[in-house]
């Protein structure tokens, strides 16, 4: 494709190309502190990430991060393996800036008349930047440095409605069970250092055969770190922020937490499991084989999502606990390892992250729009908003229909994959968890959707404005699950390469 | 003559519950922020002493990596607990309860 | 006023037994790890400056770097290093953000000379939006006033 040869390091031009836009957005802040040119701030966010988006694409496409004998370029690894760029990497870094473009445009609207419109923008695209390095870092170092860039902008975004009490109790929570959750993350990096003497994820799996008589050490190790990602990627034992912080965050931050950053924790997960612990080598240390952990945290988490969503009369709490079961289904990528359908299940669960990343940022969007519109936070606040909106509630309809996974739409088709894998696996609890969960998720997604187009209003709310960006973010998320649809053959083909060349 | 790398890794690992039995206990939010950099420390001893153990230099350089980090975070944190005395009055994590746990 | 930290005994300390409990299992693991070597035999070989060795890492000096002992497998931290100079812009951003107080829905400076509220503007603008507690960001904007005058402000 490309005609002229870029230098390695471009490989990262996605990452670098949000630090930049963050960047420039402190460039308007000093130039004008007080600035309330919303569209310039906005604008230049979206454009950012459409860019670092674009460049992504053309990667995937240009073929690089594909090994050589498969006709790419090869995997790029810079500054001495510290970031490797593959198709994994560039996979995830197209889910963080498709989400980031989403939130920018839709905080357009969402953000009016806050004071700190410059802040709020550099912040999204630092937290951006955080995520996508987290996709290409290669080392426990870069890694826990990405994860921090990701978490310590997102704790200030939670809390950033300084007078609202919601927002500050969501933000301190989520603050302090990140502190914990990172604390705990390092203190496991530094057992396995201390078993392998290496953090370069390449040198731990070479250097495990040494550790033989550090298995104590290493496995309590693993089981460290696991908490570190199961913190970022909502899961069990690490789950019950989730919830608070989502709530009282304003919509669109919890869009972006609930997908990206859900995204960008899976990803590290991934390679690090893959890579630095592959799982025969692991096992004869440690004695016992991780993906069995991985196993249990995949039921109970989809189940203790699931259960409690269906039990909540608040839309945006539903939805965060609905998050939850989510990665509860992702999990199972990283379950389904020990078997010889590996790679099956792993390209599954990123194909799954991707269309999520559309669908669910919707429906946090569609709140955001309620939230704006001042309509209140419960079901039946929302009955019969679609005699007034019937864009974006056509819209939530196609959201919620995906995100339960009805048959037409592309949540169906990631988690159609998701259990061929695991029944492949030969993971038949796990199958069965998944169909069960998704029964019951179809309970609360279709009642939201029943509230929205069947019931009468409950009171008279006047007329609703249409606050452009939001209902534009919205439309393309639509868009986009609903594309996803016709193009998912070239997507689960990218999923699946991208997690051959990972395990292999 | 030295100390057995056994004392280091059982210091950090009681330097490490001695942080997470705080956080256990305590309700403070600024004792909770420091039962933290407790158990990052913690983590540090581990980093360095291993690093001589291994006769490689990455736990050191790592160390002082954590430490920049912890800074940060405290930086965040104490932003966060700024926030929370003004709205709610009080320092104590369990005083705002606007939403359940 | 503030709630100093207070030390509490009795009910409250019995989710610390878990932490102990953490303990016990976690030195268990230590004892039975049998380390092979003793500190003395690993460690860093003489007549190296262990400082110019870290900084030499810290910025992919590998040319320079002594290759005696282990020493040379250190691994390099560039890439760490310029990310870290990015999180700790992003540490900056979010702590002023957050610890920046407002008056009248615009931000004061953090650092200013000028005594006196600064930026006399509309104040119906609230500097919030609402995220669905709204009924109780009005009541906030009052504690917080009547908090600048029970410290003084900052401008002082």
């Amino acid at each position: 494709m490309a005609v002229f040869e870029l230098p390695e390091w471009t490989a990262l031009a996605p990452a670098l190309i949000l630090v930049a836009t963050a960047l420039l957005l402190f460039v308007f802040d000093s130039i004008n502190p007080r600035t309330s040119n919303r569209s310039l701030l906005a604008g230049t966010s979206a454009i950012g990430s459409l860019t670092a988006l674009g460049v992504a694409v053309w990667f995937m496409l240009a073929g690089v991060g594909t090994p050589s004998v498969d006709g790419g370029r090869g995997v790029v690894e810079l500054f001495g393996g510290q970031f490797i760029v593959d198709q994994m990497a560039l996979f995830f870094m197209v889910v963080v800036a498709v989400v980031t473009a989403l939130v920018a445009v839709a905080s357009y609207d969402y953000m009016e008349d806050h004071a700190y419109q410059a802040e709020y923008y550099s912040l999204v695209m630092l937290a951006a930047t955080g995520m996508a390095t987290m996709a290409a870092a290669n080392s426990l170092v870069t890694i826990f440095i990405a994860l921090e860039l990701a978490s310590l902008p997102s704790y200030a975004l939670v809390s950033i409605l300084k007078n609202n009490r919601g927002s500050v109790e969501a933000g301190l929570k989520y603050f302090l069970i990140g502190a914990l959750s990172s604390a705990i993350f390092v203190y496991g990096v530094s057992l396995v250092y201390g078993a392998t003497g290496h953090l370069q994820l390449d040198a731990i799996a070479e250097n495990l055969e040494g550790a033989g008589e550090y298995g104590g050490l290493l496995g309590l190790g693993i089981l460290m770190m696991i908490g570190g990602f199961a913190f970022k990627t909502a899961s069990v034992p690490f789950h019950f922020w989730a919830p608070e912080a989502y709530e009282g965050a304003p919509a669109p931050i919890s869009a972006f937490l609930s997908s990206a950053s859900k995204a960008a924790g899976f990803v590290i997960a991934f390679r690090v499991f893959t890579t630095a612990f592959p799982i025969e080598a692991t096992t004869a240390v440690i004695g016992i084989d991780w993906s069995l952990a991985f196993v249990i945290l995949a039921i109970v988490t989809m189940t203790l999502g699931n259960f409690a969503a269906a039990t909540q009369d608040n839309v945006k709490r539903m939805l965060a606990y609905s998050s939850i079961g989510h990665a509860g289904y992702a999990l199972i990528g990283l379950a389904g390892l020990s078997a010889d359908g590996g790679q099956l299940v792993m390209g599954a669960a990123m194909m799954h992250l991707l269309v999520y990343g559309f669908m669910n940022t919707g429906a946090f969007l569609f709140v955001a729009l309620a939230e704006y519109w001042g309509v209140g936070r419960t079901f039946e606040d929302y009955n019969g908003l679609a005699t007034q909106a019937p864009v974006a509630c056509f819209a939530l309809g196609i959201f919620m229909f995906s995100l339960a996974g009805i048959p037409p739409l592309g949540g169906f088709f990631s988690k159609y994959f998701l259990f061929v894998g695991a029944i492949e696996a030969g993971m038949l609890v796990v199958a069965a968890a998944l169909v069960v969960n998704s029964a019951l998720s179809l309970y609360y997604y279709a009642r939201l959707v029943k509230a929205v187009w069947i019931e009468d209003p409950v009171a008279d709310r006047g007329t609703l404005s249409q606050p452009t960006g939001l209902y534009a973010a919205i439309v393309f998320a639509a868009v986009l699950t609903v594309v996803a649809l016709p193009v998912f053959g070239p997507i689960a083909d990218a999923a699946l390469d991208a997690a051959a060349v990972v395990i292999g | 003559m030295s100390v057995a790398i056994e004392y280091y890794v059982l210091l950090s690992m009681a330097l490490f519950c001695i942080g997470l039995f705080g956080i256990l206990t305590r309700r403070n939010a600024l004792m909770f922020l420091m039962s933290v950099e407790i158990m990052l420390n913690a983590a540090n001893i581990n980093l360095i002493a291993f690093a001589f153990y291994h006769g490689n230099l990455t736990g050191q350089v790592f160390a002082l990596f954590t430490m920049a980090l912890a800074a940060a975070e405290v930086a965040v944190g104490l932003g966060i607990i700024l926030v929370l005395y003004r709205n709610f009055r009080d320092v104590d994590v369990t005083v705002p309860t606007t939403m359940r746990w | 006023m503030t709630t100093g930290p207070r030390l509490r005994l009795g009910e409250s300390l019995l989710p610390g037994v878990l932490a102990v409990a953490l303990f016990g299992v976690m030195a268990l693991v230590v004892l039975n790890t049998s380390f092979t070597t003793q500190m003395a035999d690993a460690g860093y070989p003489e007549g190296i400056s262990i400082t110019s060795e870290i900084g030499y890492a810290m910025l992919d000096l590998t040319a320079l770097q002594s290759t005696e002992g282990n020493v040379g497998n250190t691994e390099p931290f560039l890439a760490a290093f310029i990310l870290i100079a990015v999180v700790l812009d992003a540490a900056l951003d979010a702590s002023l953000v957050l610890a920046k107080r407002e008056s009248e829905g615009q931000p004061v400076a953090a650092l200013t000379s000028v005594s006196g509220s600064p930026g006399s503007t509309d104040s119906s603008q609230v500097a919030t939006t609402d995220g669905g507690f709204g009924d109780e960001a009005e009541t906030d904007v009052a504690r917080e006033d009547a908090s600048d005058t029970e410290t003084g402000g900052e401008d002082r």
